[in-house]
């Protein structure tokens, strides 16, 4: 019932958007000066979000010339969402600056990272330069200000459009198990999609426990949601699941035979944050930028970059694909912080665990 | 200028701690050539070692000059680098990435001992030619002969003008000619800068030609401190008597104060007070002390004769006398031949009698 | 116990010694002391207990492990030794023309970091995306590739070409300072060749032959670049890669202490090959077959083999280092990853290097040009130390040096890298904030580079008269003058290339930097394994290219001091 209630909620969301006048507040023009000061912008997260290496320089540089700043990148590579998030937590613990000034994660993250006080407290409706869109079906600031939603993705099964056609291409989360997959497709170390299906109110611990130990005997190994290359040469042919519509888009917009097909048992709408970590060198930079992926501007530049924005803005183009799957019927959540918060996030990780065992292990 | 008192050495080594030095006085006065003569292992290279700060002893200590230079128990320690003196090694030692002159100078420009730079080449030029290897001075070490690196090494040791020169065994790589040029250049050297040396060899002809004193050792003990002379003449004991110079040996007992009872009959020597009649002694006489003549013999000994070696300057017989077998050093031109009668003879002040051990 | 001493006095040198085997010390003991530590380490909540040691044995999943590096470090030895042995024989003891080629071959090999080579084979021979395969696949109407590099064996096959030239170095040596006479004297004796070779070469070499086989044996068990580039998207775990997926795991809590409790497994697996390594080094050394210089060997005449010989060390070159690097360079061209085909060839073009995150680069580059030059001077400070006091003392205190200088070469390097964070995230903490700088690294290269540098320079020490420096102290030049003027002036060829060495292997090394690398110390093989491991194959193939383009000078100019500092030796 509550899944029906959340996308009429989506429905109304997406259809009454509200929009307002962007306007710099004096807290943020504080925020302005303080990251002209600090000059730099140190980003340390998995390559290709936010539009890799390329898409951030353009972003910074952009927001340079709206704001006045003259921030540098100084961008690294880093490992996926979870373990940067462990780094950071483990750099705080230790006493030293963080490896990023900014964390970049979803729901699940982001709520590690407040329960462990790593990230900074901020009263982020106060700050954004955008308002708030009237009638938004979620909240774009996490709970306690500790992070600022930017983009929403559709959450489904990325595959080689060259290798996977027609009638292969699944509809189903059962197709996937065609004798002609077996050890052809790959899933997540991180196990995404599957624990958070295995919510009560979705489609149930028992019933994911089952499906993961079957998907982890079918495939044939285990590749991060971004190394979307990893399809495009062919080494798998399709990831279940993936961690968003936007990694098989920027793929297919490079001309690589790589596309995204969601299915109709369920939907997820993984949307991403920013949160400031308290050990952050640059905090004011950081915030800046956070601000800036929520304007119309920078809400484009994702687009443009990283195939990604937030649903809840007019004009993004993430709206669409949401429509459809609402059209679809099937189960969906949209997942916020708040939604994982009530979840029992730790239950939610202990599942998590035993979910990447299975994966690692090969169901055996 | 060098007192040496109770010094003491002791060495790990896979079988135990071993006593390379057994606690010697030795005493060498301003300007005298004292010799370390002994086998290998007998603790002479360990004892110039320790003068030299190379090794700390375990016990005793070392003056150099007056100047208390090392004491194992009252931790007094000069490091060889702040003690007056020089040393010449065994393997040269000469460095071979630096030139002949740069060998000598280093000392001078690096040393504790420095001197001021404008007198370096003039010191450095006199060293030189005190060796005799002026204008060899830019050739590289490695291109020269054995001798000349051995000068190279001299003059690098006495061109500080230390108090003390150190030689460990410096002649033992040169071939004999070259040994016994080189010896008496030594001598010569040491005598014109006036040092007191300290010298450590195995061969006794080197130890009884260049010597003020020979100082005879064996297993970390001074078996004899005396002038070459006497240690030639006088060998103390049967060690001694073997290492230097050549013998004869023949078991025999005391008869009485002038009589030994050996293979040859009654021998008419001085014998000991310390060796009572009865007790067994071993006699030794060197080769030049036996007379030896052609023809029967007539109130000497008779011999046969078995073999000789020819030696340019005299000729080594072995001579079959009685049960004994004798080495004869005759000089001049006479010559024998194998199985020819000979006469020899034994004079009584020829023989040293040693007590048995 | 007496200290070792010059002159009675403690030497200067002892603390310089000791400080590497101090660091070797805390290393493996903050791994012990982490492996007994459960909840969040350097907090109240922590509390000492076995139960890591309990989980990471009852897990079947860490058999499987030890059975999967067991074969692959078993095949490891195996292909590598079958090209080293081989070539190294033929460069040494046979007519075979071009020799100074093969040695370029097989040094400059040694020096391509083993990740590129792996990143080009998974190209190759991937069941999946191997081009091998494919073809195959196409040719013969396959349903799955045939060849599977992604297996223990596979990936085997694949660091055993990195490591052929490990072993044609470590028996080089052997065929060449091997004793002709005995051969000869066998064949005298009346033996035929093929006896000579069964009954007296072939045991004489045996000591040199283990030695090598347990060294790289040693190396393979400890592997990470092939065995993380292959294995981990195939779920194939070794030691090092378990290691890794435990130490930094999709989850937002490591557990260090399971870090920890395998990481003391493997030390006392390290412990153990390296009383057996010992072992072996003192049977060979009681043969006496390597008695040095002096033999000029009979040249077997290999006649019309010559091209049999030479195709088998061309088909090595070209299978681990031509082919692996050109797919890594065409995947730099392509817009995407996919296997050579002549429609990818009509899309190669310069994007990728217009993309180059340079500020990134350049970080890296100034990182491990900062390693290569600090590691091999404290690697030479702290060998020389080592070094002099072993070979100019007397004092048994002198085997505890030799011992703790030669340990880190049998204690996978990867576990002091473990070591090293451990220490500086829970135990210096901010204190002393080494966490994140390239010093932390440094250290760990020092520890692991130590062993080589200390045996080169105790050979070259024992081959300087130490009459030479004695003569500097009686000439009045203390031991620092003395140092200077005498005795590095007559170590600089052994000096020179120990450092050249040294600072080609701190370039290529990858492992310890993954496991320490934050932004901030970042090197650029670790910048190459970041983008491989999270995603961005095109850019990981662009800053290989870059990185063999930066350095291929470098590696010229180590081929020309090294070839010249040969000839000094000869």
């Amino acid at each position: 019932m509550f899944s029906r209630v959340l996308v009429t909620l989506a429905v109304l969301g997406l259809a009454l958007p509200a929009f307002a006048e962007e306007k710099i507040s004096p807290a943020l023009q504080k925020v302005i000066e303080a990251a002209k000061k600090e000059g730099e912008l140190k980003i340390q997260w998995t390559p290709g979000r936010l539009g890799g290496d390329v898409g951030l320089r353009k972003m910074v540089a952009a927001l340079n010339k709206r704001y006045g700043t003259d921030l540098k990148v100084r961008y690294t590579p880093g490992p996926s969402f979870p373990r940067m998030t462990a780094k950071l937590l483990q750099e705080q613990a230790a006493g030293q600056p963080a490896s990023s000034d900014i964390h970049l994660g979803t729901s699940n993250h982001i709520s590690q990272g407040t329960a462990k006080g790593m990230l900074t407290l901020l009263d982020w409706e106060g700050l954004l330069e955008r308002p708030n869109p009237k009638g938004a079906n979620i909240n774009r600031t996490a709970p306690k200000g500790a992070a600022v939603a930017i983009a929403s993705r559709v959450v489904g099964i990325s595959y080689n459009s060259r290798l996977v056609k027609g009638d292969d291409v699944p509809k189903s989360m059962e197709d996937v198990f065609k004798p002609k997959f077996k050890g052809k497709i790959a899933s997540t170390p991180y196990a995404t999609g599957l624990y958070q299906f295995a919510a009560d109110d979705m489609l149930g611990r028992e019933r994911m426990t089952d499906y993961t130990k079957r998907l982890a005997a079918h495939i044939g190994g285990l590749m991060l949601c971004n190394a979307q290359e990893r399809i495009a040469s062919g080494e798998f042919l399709m990831l279940v699941f993936d961690c968003g519509h936007d990694d098989a888009l920027r793929m297919t917009r490079k001309g690589a035979p790589v596309k995204q097909a969601t299915i109709k048992e369920i939907s997820r709408i993984n949307v991403m944050y920013l949160g400031v970590p308290k050990h952050a060198q640059r905090p004011n930079a950081a915030i800046l930028f956070a601000n800036f992926m929520n304007t119309a501007e920078g809400q484009k530049l994702q687009w443009d970059l990283g195939g990604h924005d937030l649903h809840i803005y007019p004009e993004a183009n993430t709206r669409k694909p949401v429509l459809d799957i609402v059209k679809g019927g099937g189960l969906l959540f949209i997942d916020t912080v708040e939604r994982n918060n009530t979840h029992d996030p730790k239950a939610l990780r202990k599942i998590q665990a035993e979910f990447r065992k299975i994966l690692k292990k090969g169901g055996k | 200028m060098i007192s040496i008192r109770k010094l003491e050495k002791i060495f790990d080594s896979a079988r135990g701690p071993v006593r390379a030095v057994g606690g010697i006085d030795l005493e060498v006065a301003q300007g005298e050539f004292m010799v370390l003569l002994g086998p290998s292992g007998c603790g002479k290279t360990t004892t110039l070692r320790c003068v030299a700060g190379l090794e700390r002893p375990d016990g005793g200590s070392i003056e150099i000059d007056g100047e208390l230079v090392d004491s194992a128990g009252g931790g007094a320690y000069v490091p060889p680098e702040r003690r007056d003196i020089g040393m010449v090694f065994q393997s040269y030692a000469v460095w071979p990435h630096l030139n002949v002159f740069q060998n000598v100078v280093l000392p001078l420009t690096e040393g504790q001992r420095r001197i001021p730079r404008s007198e370096v080449r003039d010191r450095a030029l006199e060293a030189l030619r005190l060796v005799r290897l002026d204008g060899l001075e830019e050739r590289p070490v490695t291109d020269l002969s054995g001798g000349q690196q051995q000068r190279v090494a001299l003059a690098r040791a006495v061109v500080t003008r230390p108090k003390v020169l150190l030689m460990d065994e410096p002649l033992s790589n040169l071939d004999a000619r070259l040994r016994d040029q080189m010896r008496d250049e030594l001598r010569r050297i040491a005598e014109s800068v006036n040092v007191t040396s300290l010298y450590v060899t195995h061969d006794q002809a080197e130890a009884l030609s260049l010597g003020d004193r020979v100082c005879v050792m064996n297993e970390g003990e001074i078996l004899q401190l005396d002038t070459p002379k006497q240690v030639y003449a006088e060998p103390p004991n049967l060690f001694v008597a073997r290492f230097v110079g050549e013998m004869n040996f023949l078991p025999g007992k005391v008869v009485d104060a002038g009589r030994v009872e050996s293979g040859l009959g009654a021998i008419e020597c001085a014998v000991p007070p310390a060796c009572a009649p009865g007790t067994a002694v071993t006699l030794g006489i060197r080769p030049e002390h036996i007379g030896i003549a052609a023809g029967e013999p007539a109130g000497s000994v008779r011999g046969q004769v078995l073999r000789q070696t020819y030696l340019g300057d005299a000729l080594h017989c072995q001579v079959q006398v009685g049960e004994v077998e004798l080495t004869v050093k005759a000089v001049g031109d006479a010559e024998y031949a194998r199985g020819d009668t000979v006469a020899v003879s034994l004079p009584a002040k020829g023989w040293h009698v040693f007590p048995e051990t | 116990m007496h200290l070792p001493r010059l002159n009675g006095r403690v030497s200067p040198l002892l603390p310089v010694a000791l400080a590497p085997m101090g660091l070797v010390a805390v290393f493996i003991l903050v791994i012990v002391w982490v492996s007994v530590q459960t909840g969040t380490l350097g907090t109240v909540h922590s509390a000492y207990t076995l139960e890591n040691y309990r989980d990471v044995l009852g897990d079947s999943e860490i058999y499987d492990v030890i059975w999967n590096t067991l074969w692959f470090a078993c095949s490891t030895v195996f292909f590598a030794l079958i090209i080293g042995l081989p070539i190294a024989w033929l460069t040494e003891r046979t007519t075979i023309p071009g020799k100074p080629a093969i040695y370029v071959i097989m040094t400059l090999g040694l020096l391509i970091p083993g990740i590129f080579v792996a990143m080009g084979w998974t190209f190759i021979a991937h069941p999946r995306i191997g081009f091998i395969n494919r073809w195959l696949v196409d040719l013969l109407a396959l349903d799955d590739g045939p060849v599977n590099i992604a297996t223990p064996v596979g990936m085997g096959f694949v660091q055993g070409l990195n490591l052929a030239p490990l072993a044609f170095i470590l028996t080089t040596q052997m065929f060449r300072a091997m004793n002709p006479m005995l051969e000869e004297a066998a064949r005298t004796a009346g033996m035929s060749a093929a006896a000579t070779l069964r009954r007296v070469t072939v045991p004489l070499a045996m000591p040199a032959i283990l030695a090598a086989v347990i060294y790289v044996f040693i190396v393979g068990i400890a592997t990470f670049d092939v065995p993380a580039v292959i294995g981990l998207g195939n779920r194939v775990y070794l030691f090092s890669t378990y290691l890794f997926t435990i130490t930094f795991p999709e989850d937002m809590e490591p557990r260090y202490g399971i870090t920890g409790a395998v990481g003391v497994l493997m030390i006392v697996v390290a412990l153990g090959l390296t009383a057996l390594y010992g072992r072996v080094l003192q049977r060979g050394n009681r043969y006496q077959v390597i008695t040095g210089k002096g033999y000029r060997p009979k040249l077997l005449d290999l006649g019309g083999w010559n091209w049999a010989a030479w195709a088998m060390i061309g088909l090595y070159a070209v299978l681990s280092k031509l082919i692996p690097i050109a797919l890594v360079g065409f995947i730099a061209f392509a817009p995407y990853v996919a296997p050579p085909s002549l429609e990818m060839w009509e899309q190669l073009s310069l994007n990728n290097f217009h993309n180059v995150n340079w500020e990134l680069v350049w970080r890296g580059m100034k990182h491990t040009l900062i390693l290569m030059f600090v590691v091999p001077l404290l690697v030479l400070v702290c060998a020389f130390a080592i070094s002099w006091l072993v070979v100019r003392t007397r004092s048994r205190g002198r085997y505890a040096l030799e011992f703790g200088a030669f340990l880190p070469h049998t204690v996978p390097e990867l576990l002091f890298a473990i070591g090293a964070l451990l220490v500086a995230l829970f135990v210096l903490k901010d204190y002393v904030p080494l966490y994140g700088t390239v010093w932390l690294i440094a250290l760990v290269y020092v520890v692991t580079r130590l062993p080589f540098a200390t045996r080169a320079l105790n050979g070259a020490l024992l081959q300087i008269h130490k009459e030479l420096e004695e003569a500097a102290y009686v000439s009045g030049l203390t031991m620092l003058r003395a140092s200077r003027r005498v005795l590095l002036p007559l170590l600089r060829p052994t000096l020179m290339s120990v450092w050249i060495w040294t600072a080609l292997l701190v370039y290529r090394e990858v492992t310890v930097a993954v496991f320490l690398a934050t932004e901030s110390n970042i090197t650029l093989t670790a910048v190459v394994w970041s983008y491989w491991a999270a995603a961005g194959m095109t850019e990981a193939s662009v800053v290989t290219t870059l990185m063999i383009l930066f350095f291929s000078p470098l590696l010229l100019l180590f081929w020309i001091f090294g070839r010249r500092s040969a000839l000094a030796e000869q």
